[in-house]
């Protein structure tokens, strides 16, 4: 299924993310020229698991946000389903997790999770039907009355990943959701988002500068390369799904991350 | 919760302590002997209390007309710096203009305020309000225009995520974002609210409120009791009013840090 997928991206018919020739470059204060991405070209297939993985300063954030049209590229063209990233936001296509979980501190979990139902105008029925289903997918169902700030790092992160799911996106993009929690959480959290995405078939965009992390994840890993940011290697990971916490011993597992790690060698 | 409860007890009780000790050294005129002050100076807390006592509904109407003042003022004062920080928030070009304004009101004297007011209000209830709003109104645009401001990285972004206009960036992220900035406001304006409305008495046309009597009495040989027992009255207001408004914070801002 994901074999078959990936060989249409390849084909560059009905992807579902399609990135051609994007460059950002930054104006600063001082008339500075400082370019931040430099002729990206990527085709994301429907239902793909992808990583955007490199070292800080790569420009992997500023492609996740080109792609949710929070940032305008200063050339290239990007198409996300036939249409711009404008029209896909403004369609509310796009559930978005940030580095941090960007709880609103003073609504409950349950309403947190409700806000952008809210801000669909969804009847209140429908909304309280999505809010349960969605803390029941990240097991939180007990904790739908506390406040963000009785909740553990982690907690709140599966928060805003439900929260994001909660609008039923048709693409989830993940800017390093993980980066701030600790080793065994992060392992727990990577488990319990395979399963989602096998739940939700959704198109995930997942940034991240953890190497392992990301073959951990994904079905293609986009390994890009600072100064300019740039895309330098794209990998498959061939390991078999689903992926459960023995996959990280597998031979192949390591050897797909030396594999990446040596592609960033003499950058 | 045990080690919290006596926490409490603690917080409490040994301020309280320290207020009783210090009303019975005084009735036994131990803080008269100290400071060389006669009855007359200081009188003991026994003949505050019969004047009080004494002069208990023409305080009580006292009261209510100073309240009723500093109340009026705190809320106009608090809603003028409110309005000014959401349009600051709104057009930051010319409205932060507005705030420097506001703050620069508030360098001047109160005393100069009230006379200014007395002359611009043929109401002296309407100057005393006038003072205790111009008072309040920096505090508050201040205070809030930081709430409506300080969003925590990427809260903005979520909402133009969805696509969300921008009347919901106001109601549902920048307004419950100001509310702990505005409860302080609200706390800082009570008290110097009181004070400007007690010091617009001063200089008021009207013979009526606690500012008032308090400097009448304190000119009067025979009167020094009472207006001690004004100044008690007046304290006292404050005080109430600003347990009323912690305990309301505490309600409200239950999900707030200063409350974990």
């Amino acid at each position: 299924m994901a074999e078959l997928a990936k060989q249409t991206a390849s084909a560059g018919t009905n992807a579902e993310i399609l990135i051609e020739h994007i460059g950002m470059t930054y104006h600063t204060d001082g008339g500075e020229d400082v370019p931040a991405l430099s002729d990206v070209n990527l085709s994301v297939a429907k239902g793909e698991f992808i990583s955007l993985l490199g070292p800080s300063g790569c420009g992997k954030t500023t492609l996740l946000r080109i792609i949710a049209d929070l940032l305008q590229p200063t050339s290239g063209k990007i198409q996300v389903a036939g249409e711009t990233p404008h029209e896909v936001r403004m369609q509310k296509k796009y559930g978005i997790v940030f580095q941090s979980p960007v709880l609103y501190d003073w609504r409950t979990v349950r309403r947190n999770i409700r806000l952008p139902l809210e801000i669909m105008k969804l009847p209140k029925q429908e909304q309280e039907a999505r809010v349960n289903h969605m803390l029941e997918l990240v097991g939180l169902t007990e904790f739908g009355d506390h406040y963000p700030f009785e909740l553990s790092g982690g907690m709140q992160q599966r928060v805003g990943i439900a929260r994001a799911l909660a609008i039923n996106p048709e693409i989830l993009l993940m800017d390093e959701p993980f980066s701030a929690l600790d080793e065994f959480t992060k392992e727990k959290l990577h488990e319990d988002l395979l399963r989602i995405w096998r739940k939700t078939n959704k198109t995930i965009v997942f940034v991240t500068h953890n190497i392992a992390e990301s073959v951990f994840l994904s079905d293609r890993v986009c390994v890009l390369s600072p100064h300019p940011g740039r895309l330098s290697a794209i990998v498959d990971i061939t390991l078999p799904r689903p992926r459960t916490a023995e996959v990280r011993s597998l031979p192949e597992f390591s050897q797909l991350v030396a594999k990446i790690r040596a592609s960033f060698e003499g950058v | 919760m045990s080690a919290k409860a006596k926490n409490r007890a603690t917080s409490i009780g040994l301020p309280l302590a320290v207020g009783v000790v210090l009303v019975l050294l005084w009735q036994m005129g131990v803080l008269n002997a100290a400071g060389g002050l006669t009855t007359m100076q200081l009188p003991l807390p026994s003949d505050i209390s019969v004047a009080l006592v004494e002069k208990g509904t023409r305080v009580i109407s006292d009261a209510t007309i100073t309240l009723v003042a500093s109340l009026a003022g705190l809320f106009i004062g608090c809603g003028i710096g409110y309005l000014c920080a959401v349009l600051a928030t709104m057009a930051p070009r010319w409205g932060r203009g507005s705030l420097t304004v506001l703050s620069a009101l508030n360098a001047v004297p109160i005393v100069a305020l009230a006379c200014i007011m007395n002359r611009w209000f043929s109401s002296a209830m309407g100057s005393k309000i006038a003072v205790v709003a111009i008072v309040c109104m920096a505090t508050m645009a201040i205070n809030a225009y930081r709430g409506l401001n300080d969003l925590q990285p990427f809260a903005r972004d979520l909402l133009k995520s969805y696509a969300a206009p921008r009347n919901t960036e106001f109601l549902k992220l920048r307004i419950p974002n100001s509310l702990p900035n505005v409860f302080t406001a609200v706390k800082i304006n009570l008290v110097n609210g009181m004070m400007s409305a007690l010091i617009s008495e001063y200089f008021s046309k009207d013979t009526v409120g606690l500012g008032f009597t308090i400097k009448t009495c304190m000119k009067m040989g025979n009167q020094k009791a009472t207006g001690w027992a004004y100044i008690v009255v007046a304290a006292l207001l404050s005080i109430v009013l600003y347990i009323v408004v912690t305990l309301v914070e505490k309600r409200v801002l239950r999900w707030h840090a200063s409350h974990r």
